[in-house]
């Protein structure tokens, strides 16, 4: 059976008995899909009902489904300005692609298409030998990777949307993608009515993007006998001085030479106590240690601003007519539910068992590429042009992305 | 706590001076009745100050006055229908009205964001406040300063702290927005009375011999115009013509003059050309792409392969001889060709 009539057949299955969730206000929300077999997205449609959209789905059973994060008029008009937008959800896409992970280096790989180099681990933004941004991903689902993208999504909810931005939990709902990252859908009136302006503010907050490090205490060579932040305090604020705080309490002297000069890092090694106490100190001030200067406090800092940011994706958040993966459906690329959730389910969600869609009877497949991964507490592979016996979810997952053959079911 | 008279008069905006004007019985025929042609003069007289000085002043002498002619100006500029000139007048206002609020009691500042703006504020301690940060966000995006970033402010519970200037300059920015949209309104078509006709025209003159000096200031900056790329040179030729762009070739124009140094204004007062000009709105994005605004990325300009895809780039022999791949490339091999210096933001 050629491979795209054996996803559908197999989509089919699971669209059969499913229950679709419908987004709230279904009817002012524009769907999209993507079909097996056809170019492009099938977009501007738009249903009055659960019903009807489930029915579509079984008949036509898309190996992609899309809504719109935006509410309008008319969705289903073509022309963006006709739609009539009024409002749209806040939305973040938490995707452990664009997450530092040590095991990316031997599972994931990328190649640039411009000038074919290719290397293992995590994509860069432009290729280090010419500069293109044309870059090829071959990602795979990882247990690590994921729960890296879990914690993110933690960090994201409870830190800066509940604590900092005041929204309440129940206004959310996460999601799985069905492949490498969660969504956060945010409901509420106030996140609804934000302006694309207010929404690129918001990413740059969660992303840490435009800190003035000044502006939150930090002594530079310009300005000095700044007040100094308190580990208690709240926003970037504290977080800045308690990863500063962090970092030089597990520091090693090694960690220290590679920011600065052999003298400074060894003054910084030698009084980390004075240090951990000057900042501990209520009120607090920057530690008065002779020879060191005072910009080393802002260098520590924007070194480990990216560790207590949030890696969302910007495109997503200040998009504000986002197309977003329809919870319920399949994903196309790997034949999981993209699952909803609240964030209290979210701790002991397991993707791979809480996501399937096929269940874990052993199949057979042809595998023609695959590195060794760890998913649902098991390692696969490595494979390479081998017939195995895998769990249908696995097998499944080989077969959308690919890299394997169906051989018996 | 409430707002006086004297308050409404500094703050004609406010929903109390919207409520004591319907009070009155008010309609728009009425303005131009000779019976209200003190009102109307200094109505007048407010966009005029505006165009000629930048500022407008608060007189508290005539409290109604003050209150009437401030809802009446937008009408006048309407009927004109210049949006630079309502631009020039919304932001004098503005201006006056931040001055007035920056020294002006807190609670004074509280009622009119709660009450006119629904905006959520909550006052602190003197000069210090917290607002929403949805309400915060709706105006701070236009500042350039970093310390508007919503990500160098303390933020606690959906709550941002300002201080008594900063609210005060939300305000304005917010009232400077009200009067440029009530001054674009298109105007019901009323036949005006033919003093009005005049003074009308008199505005428009000293307002067009005003704008006159503007552009006829010769756009400076270090750059050199023999090495600008044949693209660019294209762009240029269209955009002098007055000819309409599509967006990409106005964001490569716009990157490639700051990249060679040129300034926002002169970048802005080049677009003045643009077929469908509007200085807000051009100079909001030469802003963004300058870097001031929004992610503060300073853009780069588009490779030639790029420029290739839109059908911008339009090779010369240099081109060809030289390899180029980048439009600042040319322009920098020429200027290094020719033995003068690029200024400053040169690189790319």
């Amino acid at each position: 059976m050629e491979r795209g009539d054996l996803i559908r057949k197999l989509f089919r299955g699971y669209y059969s008995s499913a229950s679709i969730e419908a987004p709230n206000d279904i009817g002012r929300r524009e769907f999209g899909f993507i079909f097996i077999g056809q170019e492009g997205m099938r977009r501007h449609m738009s249903f009055k009902s659960v019903e009807d959209l489930r029915s579509f789905m079984v008949r036509e059973i898309p190996l992609h489904a899309y809504f719109s994060s935006a509410y309008y008029d008319f969705p289903d008009v073509e022309d963006m300005d006709g739609k009539v937008w009024r409002g749209a959800d806040l939305v973040f896409d938490i995707d452990a692609d664009h997450i530092s992970t040590p095991c990316k280096s031997e599972h994931d790989s990328w190649r640039c298409i411009d000038c074919g180099y290719s290397s293992m681990g995590m994509a860069p933004e432009e290729c280090p030998k010419c500069s293109s941004r044309r870059i090829e991903v071959d990602s795979w689902l990882c247990d690590f990777c994921l729960d890296k993208a879990r914690d993110e999504v933690f960090r994201l909810v409870e830190e800066f949307l509940v604590s900092e931005f005041g929204f309440s939990i129940g206004s959310m709902l996460i999601v799985f993608s069905g492949h490498r990252g969660y969504h956060v859908h945010v409901r509420d009136k106030v996140a609804v009515e934000l302006s694309l302006e207010a929404r690129r503010e918001i990413t740059d907050y969660i992303r840490g993007v435009g800190l003035s490090l000044e502006l939150h205490g930090f002594p530079s060579k310009s300005v000095k006998g700044v007040i100094p932040p308190s580990l208690s305090d709240p926003g970037w604020r504290g977080r800045l001085i308690r990863a500063l705080y962090g970092f030089i309490s597990s520091a090693s002297l090694s960690d220290l030479t590679s920011m600065f000069n052999e003298r400074v890092a060894k003054l910084i090694y030698d009084n980390k106590d004075e240090i951990l106490c000057s900042l501990e100190s209520s009120p607090p001030r920057w530690p008065s240690i002779s020879g060191l200067p005072n910009y080393v406090w802002s260098r520590i800092a924007s070194r480990v601003v990216s560790e207590v940011a949030v890696h969302i994706d910007e495109r997503v958040t200040s998009d504000i007519k986002r197309l977003m993966r329809l919870p319920s459906s399949l994903h196309g690329k790997t034949g999981l539910i993209a699952k909803s959730m609240s964030i209290s389910a979210l701790n002991s969600f397991q993707p791979l068992f809480d996501a399937s869609a096929f269940g874990f009877d052993d199949c057979k497949v042809h595998v023609s590429h695959m590195p060794r991964i760890c998913i649902g507490g098991n390692f696969y592979g490595p494979y390479r042009n081998v017939d195995v016996k895998l769990p249908k979810t696995i097998a499944v997952y080989l077969i959308c992305r690919g890299s394997a053959t169906l051989l018996s079911w | 706590m409430y707002l006086s008279r004297e308050d409404l008069a500094k703050y004609p905006f406010c929903r109390e001076a919207k409520e004591y004007i319907s009070s009155l019985g008010f309609t728009i025929d009425e303005v131009f009745n000779p019976d209200f042609s003190v009102i109307l003069g200094r109505a007048f007289e407010r966009i005029e100050s505006a165009v000629r000085i930048g500022r407008v002043e608060t007189r508290l002498v005539d409290l109604d006055l003050e209150i009437l002619s401030f809802n009446i100006a937008p009408i006048i500029l309407s009927i004109i229908g210049d949006n630079a000139l309502s631009m020039r007048y919304a932001v004098a206002e503005a201006k006056r009205v931040y001055e007035e609020l920056r020294v002006d009691d807190d609670y004074k500042l509280q009622l009119i964001s709660v009450n006119s703006f629904n905006w959520r504020v909550r006052f602190l301690r003197p000069g210090a406040f917290q607002i929403f940060f949805a309400d915060f966000l709706q105006f701070s995006p236009v500042f350039e300063a970093f310390n508007w970033k919503l990500v160098n402010r303390s933020v606690i519970g959906g709550w941002v702290y300002v201080s008594r200037g900063e609210l005060a300059r939300l305000i304005s920015e917010r009232v400077k927005n009200e009067i440029f949209s009530k001054s674009s309104q298109p105007m019901p078509s009323i036949t005006l009375p033919s003093n009005v006709m005049d003074r009308i025209e008199g505005l428009r003159k000293i307002f067009s011999s005003y704008r006159r000096v503007v552009e006829s200031e010769e756009v400076k900056g270090p750059m050199i115009e023999f090495a600008m790329p044949p693209c660019i040179r294209s762009l240029m030729n269209g955009l002098l013509k007055g000819e309409s762009m599509p967006h990409m070739a106005r964001f490569t124009l716009a990157t490639f003059l700051l990249n060679a140094g040129r300034s926002v204004d002169d970048v802005v007062k080049l677009f003045t050309a643009s077929a469908d000009y509007d200085e807000k709105m051009t100079r909001y994005q030469v802003e963004h792409i300058a870097g001031l605004r929004g992610s503060r990325t300073k853009y780069s300009t588009p490779k030639c392969s790029t420029l290739k895809t839109f059908g911008l780039c339009f090779p010369d022999d240099f081109c060809v001889l030289k390899k180029v791949k980048h439009p600042m490339t040319y322009y920098k091999l020429k200027v290094k060709g020719s033995g003068g210096g690029v200024g400053k933001g040169g690189s790319n």
